[in-house]
């Protein structure tokens, strides 16, 4: 251990993979230094871990129903209660942690790539520049929530469709971001040098100019986890997203909105886990962004 | 960036390049008038890319209307109807025209104002909207206001206590603040402080008493009941907008807090704080004459900006509070697929959506000549 952390840390590196390594080496500890970061990186991975071994936990049927129990309040027996027909609200929110997530790996690993091309080429090629920016300008005009249920309602309710709802309007702040990056890399000397070893345009953009790109790309793409799961709860509370009995945590909350003055678990212990997952990408996405970019 | 320039400051400089040729009385004369003529082709120019934002949103709420798997047609008359008049209902949406001309006549319709009439409600959508929006544009416009007058004070309090508790304390409230289900809040704080405590009125914009006693004059229940002169009237619907206003300033208060954390950050690292302070300049001075008005371009691009996301947020915080604005009124008709009310609604508030980052983008070029194109 000892040994590789001083080949890690190694402040005269032989090898090109060396120093590439021991530059994230350094980011990760950077990183792990803020309780902030280390905080909200607990939280995304406790989250995650519940999403992914939900099936195997030793829970009670999230879709079974006892219609004697109905409005359970919060006990031993159903640590968060139960809902209007029976359910366990805790096996319910756990098996949630699911479907949210694929909507939120899925959209990030459609949204990420493709922004950060697009707003890569419309930084470099000045042609690609003004109608990238102007199509960026239409969705971006667009109410994020308001097209995303248009989406839904059109493709009908599943996650495929309000996957690709989020997807549609969430590229363009990463092209942006991306561009403004690229614009100013675009007359520097190593991308001058670049071309006149003669690299094609794709190299330059691949291996050049992506990845001083890529740094602000996590960072936004960490703080947009969060707009994801509040728009994708969002999405649910408005009855646009997973059909039920599939349980998600924003129809969740519309389902005990009409018992809230009598059962305030009903509602209340999905909205719980929204917030602590949104606030776990959140406060990793407020930590990395300090050390990207410390003017915000 | 730098070969934009021209195209912009060109007129202007025409307007003023002349003046030292001409006679002062011909100046005086013509100088207002070609001063207007360059002012309309900057606006003229100013114009495309809206225009163009326009086009594109257009189309893509026209293709969302024609994707969408309920048939038209039978949203409008029923499932029942005889052949003739679904025929003749289909002639008349120019459904059995070729696809281009259909977003050609639909374009013209929506320039027309003519959105056709919903069938949710049975009024024309115009005046739905009428109806509907200026509940929207007060909670936002209420919201806004929280938002702002807690939302730069508690900003530069955090700078004022850069790096110690108070700003630590500051940034973890603003995280959470974006962190917060707003559906959910609503919920929360109506089990709270309705139910429970009693400080607010319940959801809608006024309780069911005072419903039909205000007459209607500017479609803000705030100002309707003000002018009124029933305070009754006015308290009930202060304390009724109060938690939807204050949940949706609170989205807008971490946005505002933050950036006038980051600008203002950004501005006391620059070398020319330092000089204002060797000068001998009270803090107060070097925050109001130097810091603060070079961050005052951004700041206002994003409380123009808070704005119209507060229209957006305001979707989901009008569902909870059954607060009869735009917002209910779209999510309404969605789900009994009246496509015709969604589409009109959603361009009018994609459109003040664009206003909106217009005036912040001229707001931005205003207070801080830098950014002018």
């Amino acid at each position: 251990m000892g040994a590789v952390k001083e080949w890690l840390f190694d402040n005269s590196p032989n090898t090109p993979l060396q120093a590439q390594l021991g530059r994230i080496a350094r980011d990760i500890r950077a990183v792990l230094r803020d309780p902030i970061a280390v905080i909200g990186l607990l939280v995304v991975l406790l989250m995650v871990g519940v999403a992914v071994l939900a099936p195997v936990l030793p829970l009670q049927d999230p879709g079974f129903q006892i219609l004697n129990d109905r409005l359970q309040p919060p006990s031993a027996v159903h640590w968060f209660g139960t809902d209007t027909l029976g359910r366990d609200i805790f096996s319910r929110v756990v098996s949630g942690a699911g479907p949210t997530l694929a909507i939120v790996a899925s959209v990030l690993a459609i949204v990420t790539p493709v922004g950060v091309l697009i707003g890569i080429a419309s930084g470099l090629f000045a042609r690609l520049d003004t109608p990238i920016m102007r199509l960026c300008d239409v969705f971006m005009a667009f109410p994020r929530l308001i097209l995303a249920i248009a989406v839904a309602v059109t493709l009908g309710p599943g996650i495929g469709a309000a996957i690709v709802a989020i997807a549609v309007t969430g590229w363009p702040s990463y092209a942006r971001i991306a561009r403004a990056e690229s614009v100013a890399m675009r007359r520097s000397e190593f991308v001058q040098a670049a071309q006149v070893l003669g690299a094609s345009r794709i190299r330059i953009m691949l291996t050049h100019v992506l990845p001083l790109c890529l740094p602000s790309a996590i960072v936004r793409a960490t703080l947009d986890a969060s707009s994801i799961i509040l728009i994708t709860s969002g999405l649910g509370f408005l009855g646009a997203s997973v059909p039920p009995p599939q349980p998600e945590w924003g129809a969740m909350v519309a389902e005990g909105r009409d018992v809230v003055f009598e059962a305030w678990w009903v509602s209340t212990m999905p909205g719980i886990a929204i917030l602590v997952f949104a606030l776990g990408f959140n406060l990793l996405g407020d930590a990395l962004r300090n050390l990207v970019d410390p003017r915000s | 960036m730098a070969e934009e320039i021209p195209a912009v400051s060109a007129p202007r400089r025409a307007v003023f390049r002349d003046y030292g040729s001409s006679p002062f009385a011909l100046r005086a004369l013509t100088g207002p008038l070609r001063y207007c003529a360059a002012f309309a082709g900057r606006l003229a120019s100013a114009a495309v890319v809206p225009g163009v934002v326009l086009l594109g949103l257009l189309f893509v709420v026209f293709a969302i209307g024609r994707l969408l798997p309920t048939d038209p047609v039978l949203t409008v008359i029923g499932d029942h109807a005889p052949q003739e008049l679904y025929e003749k209902v289909r002639r008349e949406m120019h459904l059995d025209k070729p696809i281009a001309e259909q977003f050609v006549l639909f374009g013209l319709d929506m320039a027309r104002g003519d959105f056709g009439v919903a069938t949710t409600t049975g009024n024309p959508v115009v005046e739905d909207i009428g109806r509907f929006l200026p509940a929207t544009i007060e909670l936002a416009s209420v919201a806004i206001t929280l938002g702002v007058g807690l939302g730069v004070p508690i900003g530069l309090l955090a700078v004022r206590f850069s790096g110690r508790w108070p700003d630590n304390l500051v940034r973890l409230v603003m995280i959470l603040g974006n962190s917060l289900p707003i559906f959910w809040m609503g919920l929360v704080g109506l089990l709270l402080f309705y139910a429970h405590l009693g400080w607010v009125g319940g959801p809608g914009r006024l309780d069911i008493v005072y419903q039909y006693t205000v007459p209607r004059v500017t479609g803000l229940v705030l100002v309707d009941t003000a002018i009124s002169g029933n305070p009754a009237a006015f308290g009930n619907a202060v304390s009724h907008i109060a938690l939807p206003a204050s949940l949706l300033g609170l989205v807008a208060l971490s946005d505002i807090a933050r950036t006038t954390r980051g600008f203002l950050l950004w501005q006391y690292r620059q070398d020319y704080i330092n000089v204002a302070r060797l000068k001998g300049l009270s803090e107060t001075k070097v925050l109001w004459r130097h810091a603060l008005p070079n961050a005052a371009g951004p700041l206002f691009a994003v409380i123009a900006w808070s704005y119209a996301y507060l229209l957006e947020g305001a979707v989901l915080t009008e569902t909870v509070f059954a607060w009869p604005g735009l917002g209910l009124y779209i999510t309404q008709s969605l789900m009994a697929s009246d496509m015709r009310a969604v589409l009109a609604a959603t361009l009018i508030i994609g459109t003040m959506f664009m206003v909106l980052n217009m005036v912040a983008e001229i707001a931005q070029t205003r207070v801080d000549p830098r950014t002018r194109a």
